[in-house]
């Protein structure tokens, strides 16, 4: 398209209406500037084409990160849960990690009033094309397929899986995106032009089934808790009705099924060679992977409130149709199941992150800004999570102010940005609470009193979530002093622990025995009145107070090797004492800190050593000492 | 990286014979972690750059006689707070000092490390810089090589399957935390982790296996004592002759204690004559009475010769190693009973020896080979080195934490530090942890929708 002409003025375009782009456009407009909004289809708004939940394991901290900064998932699925479980709760604080069954429209729908009623948020249906750059190399507008040209001084691309997308179904293939929607046909050579290397990923997705053709009498229910928690730290009460999942297996039949058919599966044709994701594996990868196992779990879980279509977690598959069925229908319960829509296996274009640096803008094209799926990862949690990140450093960068950084020692998402853009990734990439080496002080039920005065202070979180977060830190912190100064005789921590007490003990040093919590304290002294939030806090750091002081040592030794920063024209190359394979993983690697050098794999104690005397040999020149 | 917060500690000077060894302590903190090791005579506060006398002690027991030196930062070689404690050279005196400070809570020095330090706090010009990372550079690749040059011998076999255990459970573990849903049952779990007590007992066993190893370089220290002409020395002499099997002859190292090495049965045992124990007479024998002591507080084995045409029965004095006595002369008339120097020592075992008919002498040997066996038992020494055994004993620590937080239920604790338990094996073995965990995760188990 040559014919071009100029559109409105704006701060931001963001490219691609789902859970990275709705949350980066927030932000920005929250943030005070001027953002559109381009969508393929306005009715694909904050879509889940996949799995209808969100949160999960380390998932779920996400979530409660992204709200804690001021975004818009949280308060969204506590609208619009149809059921919600704390995953992991007999297993530490550390892993506990809220779920939630969403009703997939209700939850477009919610997302799509938020985008709306944003002030300076414009929201509209069109492909981006291309992204311009001025005389200069920075960005300078976003021009559409149909010939409009976006000036702006940001971009934020969230392009999920839409970039030259391709469905496959057994040996059917077609170019479409998620859910028979357009993929996007003309932004991947703009990006390659621009010098990105695109890669090909691919995930998958069950059938969705008719639950009314399911005899539900054979598989197992699965309730929700009562009451259930909220994923935002704004909501109150979210309780009411919710709707069961249910649990069923496969069995040596649908394996054999799988294992005649695996010729027509296009991942073992040799028809797809994009790199898929263990974390998602279809059936039949399951299947040839674990031949010992003689049966795998699968899930039935709700799309809608008053919808007959419920997805198959655990089924995911690109086999043909009629093979799809043989499967589907050998499994006990499933015999007369009839499907709303198939299976697939989907593939599309990526960049490498490892072109982005720590606030997830292109380390060469100053403006220029990835969240999501395009940055190689899966998950709507993953995408919105860098959405914001990505928002919120635009918006400073806009601003001329300071980004914010968070590391791995802030946050869940300091540690997907830094895996993402240190490591790199060679499959879409989940979060893990694995992956987080400080994950006893990156916990869920502390999401806001680690972010929010940050976001606050940046402009996003609102006043009264920053208050709200005030009020918990404050109560926490009388509680704590409550606790430790209040001494409870032999006889009344006798009561408490069943067992006969040899003298007096704090209320504090109790509270670290098992099953002993604030609210039974409260029966023998006299303590500050505070919310059950504050409570959690308070038992947690009383009980596991020896491993967060020693992660606490750890992260700040982690902080004052991230405070050293390596010039972006240090060149590692000509550092002849430096290892080879050092300088060669440093040059590809570029990292911005001394703390991101050594955790590259092949950077030795002793190379970092040299780059700390490089770093101080520079200080001095510059200072003329 | 390593932990900024601890002050670093190394010997200085180079290994190998010399009169002295310097075990060097730098870093915030310095002064304190020096102070529980080396405990100056002098009463009062330390004076930065004065030399001061005292003793070097490892908890309660003696190591060395030593000298100590505070230089106030920036004063000072690095420009932190350092301080050197000056010890007798040869190599146990100034390892068992490292090793003191070490518990006391220093970390041992990365190669370069106080050259590094110098340099960066100013007290080195820039010319010296590449100077610095030259050396930097030098000495980790020298570490390099002999990491890998361990890596096919008997560390490996030791504990290189520890290696695959740990990470089964910890793959094992995380996969349980992160899928709560699936089919990771709780049962194989359970079964990967009846591994730890194993591992934790295999560990423990390698850091005896360095002891060990430390034992079979250094020689296992028998210290004679007893009263004045009891007949140590012709004892003493009388195994040495025998033996004909005299290695060298170490100057000892004050006038009033003499050690030999000698090799019984193929184990090197170094044998300390010491000053009779009695009331001293003089300022010069106060002296080695005391040394006596402190040489004793130092042996493997305590050997007291008693006179056994006397009817003495000396007192002990303090040690803590397994004792071994000698009824000496037994070519005189004996007056001393057995039964009651069994009562009085409650021995390890008791001997009947004669330094001049030789009698005895053999099963004295047997005896003293039996507790030298002990002491060198264990698996093959494989861990070579302080830092080796740092990260040995860094494992260690983190796997017994891992069995508490299991046996409080505290699942995610006990990921972490079985995590850091892996982490600190693989560094032995210069590896690097990172991400095979994950792999390892989605190797073993089906997971994921």
């Amino acid at each position: 398209m040559d014919q071009s002409f100029a559109a409105r003025e704006y701060d931001a375009v963001v490219i691609g209406a789902g859970h990275a782009g709705c949350e980066a456009a927030l932000a920005l407009a929250r943030m005070g500037l001027e953002t559109l909004l381009l969508t393929l289809n306005l009715d694909a708004v904050a879509m889940m084409p996949c799995n209808p939940s969100i949160g999960g394991t380390a998932k779920g901290h996400l979530v409660r990160e992204v709200d804690a900064l001021g975004g818009e998932m949280g308060r969204a699925i506590d609208d619009t849960y149809l059921q919600s479980r704390m995953l992991n709760t007999g297993k530490g604080p550390a892993v506990h990690s809220l779920r939630a069954q969403a009703d997939k429209k209700a939850y477009q729908k919610r997302m799509l009033r938020a985008l709306l009623e944003q002030e300076r948020l414009t929201l509209r249906q069109g492909e981006a094309s291309r992204i311009l750059l001025d005389g200069q190399g920075r960005v300078r507008a976003v021009r559409t397929r149909t010939g409009g040209e976006y000036a702006c001084r940001a971009v934020v691309a969230t392009t999920g899986v839409y970039l030259k997308s391709r469905v496959i179904i057994g040996e059917t293939m077609l170019e479409q995106g998620p859910s028979g929607l357009f993929p996007a046909t003309e932004l991947s050579r703009d990006l390659t032009e621009l010098g990105f290397s695109l890669r090909r990923f691919k995930t998958g997705t069950p059938a969705r089934v008719d639950i009314r053709t399911v005899d539900l009498s054979k598989l197992e229910r699965q309730d929700g808790d009562v009451p259930p928690t909220p994923f935002s730290f704004l909501s109150g009460d979210i309780s009411r009705p919710q709707l069961p999942c249910y649990l069923g297996y496969t069995n040596e039949r649908t394996h054999e099924i799988i294992r005649r058919n695996l010729h027509r599966a296009p991942m073992y044709s040799g028809a797809l060679h994009s790199t898929g994701t263990r974390y998602c594996p279809s059936i039949e990868d399951k299947v040839v992977r674990f031949p010992d196992r003689d049966r795998h779990p699968l899930f039935l879980e709700p799309e809608g409130e008053n919808s007959p279509e419920w997805y198959v977690q655990g089924m995911s598959t690109s086999m043909p149709e009629e093979v799809q069925y043989e499967i589907y229908c050998s499994m006990a319960g499933f015999e007369r199941v009839e499907f709303l829509r198939l299976a697939y296996a989907i593939e599309y274009d990526c960049i490498d992150p490892l072109e982005l640096d720590g606030c997830l803008s292109s380390r060469r094209i100053p403006g220029l800004y990835f969240a999501g799926q395009i940055n190689g990862t899966s998950g709507y949690e993953e995408a919105a999570a860098q959405g914001i990140y990505a928002g919120i450093n635009a918006a400073l960068f806009l601003k001329g102010q300071e980004p914010l950084r968070l590391t791995r020692a802030d946050a869940y998402i300091g540690v997907l940005v830094d895996d993402l853009t240190s490591k790199g990734t060679n499959e879409p990439y989940r979060m893990m609470t694995a992956r987080a080496e400080y994950r006893l002080l990156l916990r869920q039920d502390n999401a806001d009193l680690r972010l929010t005065e940050r976001a606050y202070r940046a402009g996003l979180a609102s006043r009264e979530r920053y208050e709200k977060m005030l009020k918990k830190r404050q109560e926490t912190e009388a509680l704590m002093e409550a606790l430790k100064n209040t001494r409870l005789p032999a006889e009344a921590a006798a009561r408490l622990t069943g067992q006969e007490e040899k003298g007096p003990s704090s209320a504090y040093m109790l509270l670290k025995r098992d099953n002993i919590h604030v609210s039974d304290l409260r029966r023998e002294a006299e303590l500050p009145i505070s919310s059950p939030e504050a409570e959690e806090q308070a038992e947690i750091e009383a009980r596991y107070e020896g491993y967060l002081t020693r992660q606490n040592a750890q992260v700040e030794q982690f902080r004052r090797s991230e405070a050293l920063r390596l010039p972006p024209d240090l060149d590692f190359m000509a550092m002849t004492n430096l290892r080879i394979e050092a300088r060669q993983k440093l040059t590809a690697l570029r990292p911005e800190t001394l703390g991101a050098a050594s955790r590259i794999s092949g950077v030795s104690p002793g190379d970092i050593a040299v780059l700390l005397v490089e770093l101080e040999r520079r200080r001095r020149r510059e200072a003329g000492e | 990286m390593q932990a900024a917060d601890k002050p670093i500690a190394a010997i200085a000077t180079a290994p190998g014979l010399s009169g002295i060894a310097i075990v060097r302590v730098s870093g915030p903190g310095a002064l304190e972690a020096a102070r529980r090791v080396f405990h100056k005579k002098a009463k009062g506060p330390y004076e930065s750059h004065r030399l001061y006398y005292g003793r070097a002690m490892e908890e309660n027991t003696p190591i060395d006689e030593a000298m100590g030196v505070y230089f106030r930062a920036p004063r000072s070689y690095t420009g932190e707070d350092v301080f050197e404690v000056q010890c007798h050279g040869g190599g146990v005196a100034a390892r068992s000092v490292l090793a003191a400070l070490l518990k006391a809570g220093c970390r041992l020095a990365e190669p370069g490390e106080f050259t590094k330090r110098a340099f960066l706090n100013g007290r080195l010009r820039l010319d010296e810089a590449e100077a610095v990372m030259d050396l930097i550079a030098a000495s980790s690749e020298a570490a390099a090589r002999s990491a890998y040059a361990r890596m096919n011998g008997a560390l490996t076999r030791q504990l290189g399957p520890l290696e695959e255990e740990l990470l089964d459970m910890a793959a094992s573990l995380e996969a349980l935390l992160e899928y709560p849903d699936e089919d990771v049952e709780e049962k194989t779990v359970r079964e990967t982790l009846g591994g730890l007590e194993p591992a934790i007992q295999k560990l423990e066993n390698a850091i005896r296996g360095a002891r060990a190893a430390e034992k079979l370089r250094q020689g296992v220290r028998v210290v004679l004592f007893g009263e004045p002409n009891a007949g140590k020395s012709s004892l003493l002499n009388a195994l040495l002759l025998r033996e004909r099997a005299i290695v060298t002859e170490l100057p000892g190292t004050t006038r009033d204690v003499l050690r030999e090495e000698m090799s019984i049965r193929g184990l090197p045992v170094v044998l300390s004559d010491t000053a009779g124990l009695r009331e001293a007479r003089d300022r010069a024998e106060e002296m080695g009475v005391k040394l006596s002591r402190t040489e004793l507080m130092q042996a493997d084995v305590a050997l007291l010769v008693l006179d056994a045409s006397t009817e003495s029965l000396p007192g002990l004095p303090p040690f803590t190693c397994p004792l071994l006595v000698c009824m000496n002369k037994s070519d005189l008339k004996q007056a001393l009973d057995e039964k009651e120097v069994l009562k009085a020592y409650k021995p390890a075992a008791l001997l009947h020896t004669s330094a001049v008919s030789g009698e005895g002498l053999e099963k004295l040997k047997d005896a003293l080979y039996r507790q030298a066996v002990r002491l060198t038992d264990g698996e093959a020494a494989g861990l070579a080195g302080e830092r080796q055994e740092e990260l040995a004993k860094e494992a260690l620590a983190a796997l017994t934490d891992a069995r508490e937080a299991l046996g409080q239920g505290t699942l995610d604790m006990a990921a972490i530090a079985i995590r850091q338990g892996y982490a600190s094996l693989c560094a032995i073995f210069g590896k690097d942890a990172d991400e095979s965990v994950i792999d390892r995760i989605f190797q073993k188990f089906c997971l994921g929708k």
